[in-house]
């Protein structure tokens, strides 16, 4: 389960890190991993699968220091599957809350 | 490790893959030097924030072979809470890649999802392992557990047999030497009672982990 569980966060983090702006794949991993504690490389492969399943596309744009940069942007079923992903991750922390919660009264 | 040995780590065990797949692969990567020495950092430190690259290739690897499967969860998660539209949902699946190939990821996804023959294959060892010995062999330790418990009682009911049989027959100094020897054969059947006491415990509780044991391996397959 914890392989999976863990994808599926990291996917929902980088689709909800898309839905603000268009990012490349430095600037998510640094988003990342500032707060999670994983390596910045796990971040490519999740974003290599959410494109080969359609949920995002990339281009390239110019940056200041010359060399385009690959970005990424979310696509209508990309949206459609964070709101998606959102609403299954409320309904688990929720459910994890009630245990917990529960478990501290009886103890 | 700086990039280029970074980059050739990743290459290599990335070789399962076409070549144009693990150039796409590798360009992210440069892409994410650049960037990082831009921000100041040194290739040994942004190789580093990067992690193991053969780990990183794994995830490649396995993501390709098991590229249906994932997908089925996906379209199967996303089935009861999503409203209609089923034709987006076959889109979830993508299509079988040929260069993957089934021997190179075979453990991962085998131990994510358990195919349904493995499960009947759990049944049908367990139900053979303890019709044939698996059983048996727990009743007769039973029995032998009971049967122990023979020791400490016989010793219980020795004692006082010493001990009442000497104070009714005998006079003088007898019946207090008998019954020093009949309390002490008592106090000993206590001890071997401690004793029996925590044999049984945990034999119950070995049974108890046992029968989980056989009941996940018919749940969950081998």
């Amino acid at each position: 389960m914890t392989i999976q569980f863990k994808k599926g966060v990291l996917e929902l983090c980088v689709l909800a890190l898309l839905d603000s702006r268009d990012r490349y794949g430095y600037e998510i991993a640094a988003s990342l991993t500032k707060g999670i504690d994983i390596s910045d490389g796990t971040v490519y492969p999740v974003l290599r699968r959410l494109q080969q399943d359609d949920y995002l596309t990339s281009y390239l744009c110019e940056s200041q220091g010359g060399a385009p940069r690959k970005y990424y942007t979310l696509t209508p079923k990309g949206k459609e599957f964070l709101s998606l992903l959102v609403e299954e991750w409320r309904r688990f922390s929720a459910q994890v809350d009630t245990i917990i919660h529960g478990g501290e009264e009886s103890e | 490790m700086n990039k280029d040995q970074f980059l050739a780590t990743l290459n290599e065990a990335l070789s399962p893959l076409s070549r144009s797949e693990r150039e796409d692969i590798l360009s992210d990567y440069i892409e994410h030097f650049r960037a990082g020495q831009e921000n100041g950092k040194t290739q040994e430190e942004v190789a580093e924030g990067l992690g193991d690259p053969s780990e990183l290739a794994r995830a490649y690897i396995e993501e390709l072979a098991g590229a249906k499967e994932s997908g089925r969860d996906t379209a199967a998660q996303a089935n009861p809470a999503q409203s209609g539209t089923p034709s987006s949902q076959a889109v979830q699946v993508p299509p079988l890649r040929p260069y993957a190939p089934a021997g190179t990821a075979q453990g991962a996804p085998a131990s994510q999802e358990k195919p349904q023959g493995s499960q009947a294959l759990g049944i049908v060892l367990v139900v053979l392992f303890n019709f044939f010995l698996g059983a048996w062999l727990l009743l007769s330790l039973a029995c032998a557990v009971i049967a122990l418990w023979a020791v400490p009682i016989s010793l219980f009911a020795g004692g006082l047999a010493v001990m009442v049989g000497a104070i009714v027959s005998f006079s003088g100094m007898l019946p207090l030497i008998f019954s020093l020897l009949g309390i002490s054969l008592m106090a000993l059947s206590g001890l071997a009672g401690i004793g029996m006491y925590y044999v049984s415990y945990y034999f119950i509780r070995f049974i108890a982990i046992y029968i989980k044991f056989c009941a996940k391996l018919c749940r969950e397959g081998i």
